[in-house]
């Protein structure tokens, strides 16, 4: 439970692949906005959020190709990668999350944005 | 916190990796109520796989409804304290949650509920073949097992333990020659529990003869430990040499944190084998079963030399491109 602790309790697998891949094209890396805070949601209270990414490559080159969650917050659905109606190198996608009694405590969600 | 990260996807990986399916996963479990007092304890147990899209399509029943045999989750070790498990298997069976089509890439998660007699402690297993093709020289067909551990007695502190959650998207991308560091975003509901990572391992059981009657005494194993079970340093002071349930003494040492590039070309050489479709058994009458976390991409062999773990954090340094490897953690308190 703390730093002494030796007493298991639990172990809980993470299994993953890791792709090499050669040089990339463009290597400016997009920017994700703006949501990099905790924020407090209240069990059975829908919301619903934007994560933002903007492409700083040539989009003749390379653009985002998605943005995603890093696995899943349990009930979190996430929308289709959208482009911004008003800025062609920003992109985002729509999360909802009806947060339930058992789910109480720190959750985090890290998300990822690709290029092509 | 966000991460950023870059990829240059190419397609014909696409075509590479069509035909093996796996692309990794997690599988956790939390009691419905911590502090249940009764004869049972109700748990959720929830699967959460990758898959590679669109070979595995996403319906429900994934893998299933792609084409794939459906199996249970096993019980690998303590199965005699499984609290009626074997009564009521789980299926492996989940349902397509999420895809990102331009990344190859599908999510399927399932929960379910299940009753179990109180005090239960035991190994739940879902093992398979094959992940993608993985390493260079490329190893097809591989195995996969991935081992949650259950233990619903009740904490020193009076309440059940909900384990921690930790997420990673698999796959991860990393350019050829630049080190990356991959930290598995890990959470814990039960305030002030200290959540470590270390490296999947295989840990040998032992037979003895069969005497009728009596299968089910196994003897009470020691219990593993996070402490005992260091990554590739020793967490909290704890000291090398009291990790002793450490499966190998090399992921310990703390000259051994990094993987000899001789010995790992010596293993991979002699481990190319292709598995076949038949999996693995178990022993036959064992009275300690073996607790296989990781099959075919256990650490150090799955990985290039060089990839160390330091607390949740892996360090990675691909040498090749075009080349995967399978990365197998257990994340505990």
């Amino acid at each position: 439970m703390n730093s002494t602790s030796t007493t298991p309790m639990s172990s809980v697998p993470v299994q993953l692949l890791i792709y090499v891949m050669g040089e990339p094209s463009c290597s400016k890396q997009p920017l994700i906005l703006p949501l990099d805070r905790c924020f407090e949601v209240q069990v059975g209270v829908t919301i619903s959020f934007d994560i933002y990414a903007m492409n700083l490559c040539n989009p003749a080159i390379s653009n985002v190709a998605d943005i995603v969650p890093s696995g899943s917050i349990d009930g979190m659905t996430k929308g289709n990668l959208t482009k911004s109606p008003t800025n062609s190198s920003l992109s985002y996608v729509r999360f909802t999350w009806t947060p339930q009694a058992n789910q109480v405590g720190y959750v985090e969600q890290c998300t990822t944005a690709y290029t092509t | 916190m966000l991460i950023t990260r870059l990829i240059l996807f190419y397609f014909y990986c696409i075509a590479n990796i069509h035909g093996k399916h796996f692309n990794g996963g997690t599988i956790t479990w939390a009691p419905i109520d911590p502090y249940a007092t009764g004869s049972s304890v109700s748990i959720t147990i929830t699967q959460t796989y990758y898959w590679n899209f669109p070979y595995i399509k996403c319906l429900t029943n994934v893998p299933v409804s792609s084409g794939f045999s459906s199996s249970t989750l096993i019980c690998t070790a303590e199965c005699s304290y499984d609290g009626d498990y074997s009564t009521k298997k789980i299926s492996t069976s989940t349902d397509c949650i999420s895809t990102s089509p331009a990344l190859s890439m599908m999510t399927s998660q399932r929960s379910n509920n299940i009753t179990l007699n109180k005090d239960a402690h035991f190994y739940l297993a879902y093992v398979g073949e094959a992940w993608v093709p993985l390493n260079y020289p490329v190893r097809r067909n591989q195995e996969w097992s991935i081992v949650t551990y259950i233990d619903l007695r009740v904490r020193s502190d009076e309440f059940i333990n909900t384990p921690p959650a930790a997420t990673v998207v698999s796959p991860q991308y990393a350019i050829v020659n630049r080190t990356i560091q991959i930290t598995i975003p890990v959470s814990d509901v039960n305030a002030g529990d200290d959540v470590r990572c270390r490296w999947s391992t295989y840990t040998d059981g032992y037979r003895r003869r069969k005497r009728s009657g009596n299968e089910k005494q196994f003897p009470i194993r020691k219990k593993r430990s996070c402490a005992g079970y260091c990554s590739s340093n020793c967490f909290y002071g704890c000291s090398c040499s009291g990790c002793s349930s450490c499966s190998g003494a090399a992921i310990c040492g703390a000259t051994s944190t990094t993987v000899a590039t001789t010995t790992a070309a010596t293993t991979i050489s002699t481990t190319t084998i292709e598995t076949t479709g038949t999996l693995r058994s178990t022993s036959s009458y064992p009275v300690r079963q073996a607790i296989n976390e990781c099959a075919d991409v256990c650490y150090p062999n799955s990985l290039p030399s060089g990839t160390t773990l330091n607390g949740c954090t892996i360090s990675f340094t691909g040498t090749r491109a075009n080349t995967w490897y399978a990365v197998a953690i257990q994340v505990c308190i």
